[in-house]
């Protein structure tokens, strides 16, 4: 990543407001976790999906219990797994007041249909498990709220990032991760949880 | 305050089909190709912007939700439907996010350009629509980024019309896309299996396949590293917008 810092830097340094230096985004590049709860929410996007019943699903309805996100695609081979993963491994390690929220970002692949299939296959059943496919623009907004980029490169291949993220009872972003889930993600979870149970 | 007069249609340039070599392009693909579509001649103004928030109070900065723009939005005017005297109307407007981009250009019945859009038009000079590999283009393009913030000051914008008839798509501020969120990658992450390399593969699905097709296309570089560091609620005093149908 050489070229792209030393662009980022003089992109910085060249123009006053600049964010490259002064206000990295963790989502972009920072393997690093976000610590710091997120000042809004983002279930007020406001946005409505289907489930992997076929069933209709506003953000909204999600409030009041934390939930750990990805944004995955069906057909991805390499990544994805990984963070399917580290998605059980996070059910494992809380309980029902988690919820795992699965969106993809191939919504015309991947219908409610598909994503029933996909959730038997990899044993993401139950009540905890949500799986959401949305219209192109929601899946972009969404993806852009929560920093998450991604490009098509072929029919059957999309770049993204691979980023876990921790929503409060709220919708506000607790804390992201790039890669595998840490011992930090995990607590930061069951915490969370923790708080969602004595509520 | 401005006065808020009827706003005349914004100017669109017809722009047409051909392709352009992208930054970054996945292996075998250097160019990369765009349809025909329709550009805005000139950036969104203050002036035009404020008309959008009285029309859409949902966007004015004491209303906005949170998750649309963040803290800096339209923190830049000297009240929330007053787009300031300090700064001439017809300046840029900045300090937009995202969302507040896409929505002023969906009430004009249009959209954001897309990166491919806004860099292929933008591969223009004065005189050549392609003319990223000239040394001379890049360096003046070079010179503008780094002369924005004086001439910002001046008394009015010197307009810089490209061979498309674009004007200021690089002299006055960076742009929100569409795609702002695409993926990037900085340098050819087929090259190593460990180090920083094997991280970026680690992050990304597919990676391995994106490279960048031009490393000396310096200027290329800077926007990229811009959209690089943007969120969708991202507001900054250089970063603005025009739109496209």
């Amino acid at each position: 990543m050489r070229v792209f810092s030393i662009a980022a830097c003089a992109a910085g340094l060249l123009f006053a407001g600049a964010p490259a230096c002064s206000r990295p985004e963790p989502a972009a590049r920072t393997p690093a976790a976000a610590a710091a709860t997120q000042s809004f929410s983002v279930y007020d996007l406001g946005s409505t999906w289907r489930d992997q019943s076929g069933a209709t699903r506003s953000l909204d309805s999600f409030r009041g219990r934390p939930q750990v996100v990805a944004m995955i695609y069906t057909r991805c081979t390499s990544t994805c797994p990984l963070a399917i993963v580290e998605l059980k491994r996070l059910e494992a390690a809380t309980d029902s007041s988690m919820g795992l929220l699965l969106v993809t970002l191939d919504p015309d692949a991947d219908t409610p249909q598909v994503l029933a299939q996909y959730a038997r296959e990899h044993g993401m059943t139950g009540p905890r498990w949500t799986l959401l496919s949305g219209s192109a623009s929601d899946v972009r907004d969404l993806a852009a709220t929560l920093g998450i980029r991604y490009r098509r490169l072929t029919p059957d291949d999309i770049a993204h990032s691979n980023l876990l993220t921790l929503l409060n009872a709220q919708g506000h972003v607790t804390r992201q991760h790039a890669g595998l889930a840490d011992d930090g993600l995990i607590s930061a979870a069951q915490s969370l949880a923790s708080t969602a149970r004595t509520r | 305050m401005i006065r808020l007069a009827a706003l005349a249609l914004p100017l669109l340039v017809q722009i047409p089909a051909g392709s352009y070599r992208p930054l970054y392009s996945t292996a075998g693909e250097a160019r990369v190709a765009v349809a025909t579509f329709r550009m805005d001649r000139d950036y969104v103004s203050r002036r035009s912007f404020a008309a959008f928030v009285v029309a859409h109070p949902a966007w004015r900065r004491d209303s906005v939700r949170r998750v649309f723009a963040d803290e800096g939005y339209l923190a830049n005017w000297a009240g929330p439907l007053d787009a300031g005297t300090a700064t001439s109307p017809e300046r840029p407007v900045t300090q937009v996010s995202w969302f507040a981009a896409r929505a002023y250009c969906a009430a004009q019945g249009s959209r954001l350009p897309t990166v491919d859009e806004w860099e292929y038009v933008a591969a223009a000079s004065a005189t050549q629509r392609d003319a990223s590999s000239d040394p001379a283009f890049r360096q003046h393009v070079l010179a503008l980024y780094a002369t924005r913030a004086a001439r910002a000051a001046d008394a009015g914008p010197v307009h810089e019309r490209n061979a498309y008839g674009v004007r200021d798509l690089h002299g006055a501020v960076w742009e929100w896309t569409l795609d702002f969120n695409s993926v990037v990658v900085g340098d050819d992450s087929r090259a190593s299996g460990s180090g920083a390399n094997a991280r970026d593969n680690h992050l990304y699905c597919a990676s391995a396949a994106l490279g960048a097709t031009d490393p000396s296309n310096y200027p290329a570089f800077l926007r990229s590293a811009v959209r690089a560091g943007l969120t969708a609620r991202t507001t900054m005093a250089s970063l603005g917008f025009r739109c496209a149908a």
